[in-house]
């Protein structure tokens, strides 16, 4: 070997890599410890070595915290986009239910509601089949008080397009076989039975009556006639299995299929339902705009669009 | 045959990457293992930036050993990393109860403790550093590949475009000497 090894480069850096089998460097390490300008030139290797090295960790370590940074940036943050992606699902499945697009709103004030509630002395815009006896009873029980004092809150029903729609034009037959023209419409439900009913019970309670008692003792007509703003309105009502199929599909959301038949000043609606009842109930109507009206039956109101374009020919 | 890449875990693909020299396999490796690093290093008296610095170290320690050749996969990636980490913080701690903080008006330490002697050594390797930033990019790369990388010769002239071996060994001396002249400059310019 050599005297001096580390006068070859080569040698000098396999040793400082450690690429040199282990007899190799015990030999080259006996030379270092009797040469010092031989420890020297390994030294300067060794601190090159770890000098480069130094470097290169160094700037991995940037890369690498540069790379996580934007790693999170780029992430997706997937439990806000989960709960963005449900609520615009809601709104959107909400909106194609309601059809709240391309329809202007109309608002109905629960106080208009109320007003039309009628109550002791002023129920002569109602036209009632008989005001003798136990139909009498029930129709001065409305719940005229519990619900004016709802309205003092002046809350409004904010009553979505669809709640007022129009069901598209259909010329279908009948159901009762009828040549008329007629349009379907959709009612809705602004104000759930359940809360005039508790609104009439306590009413009544005050009163000391007996609504039901009272109602078996109305007469068992199945249609009405109101006068909504000088047109004479005639309320029918038929049971929703003599909807058309066409028609059944309102009967999943909550709407009432109505069939709208208008011959002259007078208006016909005729309402499929088999939880409101005529029987037995004053029927009010009152019109809350030039096309729209609100029925008021069995303690619930339901609200119209009523068809203003002409109707189609047959 | 060789298997598909799908068909081997995580941590096999992130070791291909590594080996093929993308360094985003570490940045996945980091998002795999910092929520368990850092939770060890809170848990004794670290903070998460200490967390944080320590896995970048491990990561580093991991890649240098795939690179050169020198890693054996005898766990999870994580597990190995953890250990890593486990190891250097409680050398940190140890060196905290050994080295309290000096109360301000404490008297300067004797020149001749041999601690000295690794800051010596750090401000040699930091003048290395140095140099190395005033490098030109090929000598840079040549010089990293050969000490860091531990490449050979003929991997280097393949990746950087030489003709051959011998010619990335011309210039990978000229290129230790180009280092050479630049620490020579700096230690003289901060001897003066």
């Amino acid at each position: 070997m050599n005297e001096h090894w580390t006068n070859d480069p080569d040698l000098v850096e396999n040793y400082v890599l450690g690429t040199i089998s282990q007899e190799g460097r015990k030999a080259l390490e006996a030379h270092l410890g009797v040469c010092a300008s031989c420890m020297e030139t390994v030294a300067r290797e060794r601190l090159m070595k770890q000098g480069v090295r130094s470097y290169g960790r160094r700037l991995l370590k940037e890369r690498l915290k540069t790379m996580v940074d934007q790693r999170e940036r780029r992430a997706v943050p997937w439990p806000h986009v989960v709960s963005i992606a449900a609520a615009l699902l809601i709104i959107v499945g909400l909106g194609l239910t309601y059809r709240w697009w391309g329809e202007e709103e109309v608002t109905v004030r629960e106080e208009d509601i109320a007003a039309e509630i009628p109550s002791q002395g002023e129920s002569d815009t109602a036209v009632e089949p008989g005001k003798e006896g136990a139909e009498k009873l029930a129709e001065e029980s409305k719940p005229a008080a519990a619900t004016r004092s709802r309205a003092r809150r002046e809350t409004e029903i904010a009553v979505s397009p669809s709640a007022l729609r129009e069901v598209e034009d259909q010329k279908e037959e009948s159901p009762g076989g009828g040549s008329e023209d007629f349009r379907w419409i959709s009612g809705v439900i602004v104000v759930s039975p359940a809360r005039h009913r508790e609104d009439a019970d306590a009413a009544l309670m005050m009163q000391g009556g007996e609504p039901r008692a009272a109602a078996e003792h109305n007469l068992r007509k199945r249609e009405k006639s109101a006068v909504s703003n000088e047109q004479e309105v005639r309320i029918l009502q038929r049971p929703e299995h003599e909807l058309p199929p066409g028609q059944r599909f309102q009967l999943k959301r909550v709407l009432i299929p109505t069939m709208f038949r208008q011959t002259g000043d007078r208006m016909e609606l005729t309402l499929f339902s088999d939880t409101l009842g005529l029987e037995g109930q004053a029927v009010r109507v009152r019109r809350i705009s030039s096309d729209s009206l609100l029925v008021f039956i069995d303690g619930s109101t339901v609200a119209y669009k009523i068809p203003v374009v002409p109707m189609p020919s047959r | 045959m060789a298997l598909p890449l799908s068909f081997l875990g995580k941590d096999a693909r992130i070791l291909d990457m590594i080996r093929r020299g993308d360094e985003q396999g570490l940045a996945l490796l980091f998002e795999e293992t910092r929520r368990q690093v850092v939770g060890y290093v809170l848990a004794h008296h670290g903070s998460q930036e200490d967390a944080e610095d320590m896995l970048q170290d491990a990561l580093i320690i991991l890649w240098e050993r795939v690179r050169s050749g020198r890693y054996e996969y005898t766990s999870r990636l994580a597990t190995f990393l953890l250990g890593i980490v486990k190891n250097r913080w409680l050398r940190v701690l140890a060196g905290r109860r050994r080295e309290p903080l000096a109360p301000a008006d404490a008297d300067p330490p004797d020149d001749a403790e041999p601690a000295d002697e690794a800051i010596v050594e750090e401000e040699r390797v930091a003048v290395v550093r140095r140099a190395m930033e005033q490098m030109d990019d090929v000598c840079r790369k040549v010089l990293l590949m050969f000490y860091w990388e531990e490449r050979s010769m003929e991997d280097i002239a393949k990746a950087l475009g030489f003709s051959n071996a011998a010619t990335a060994k011309s210039k990978k001396y000229q290129c230790k000497k180009a280092l050479e002249r630049l620490m020579r400059s700096f230690q003289e310019s901060e001897q003066s």
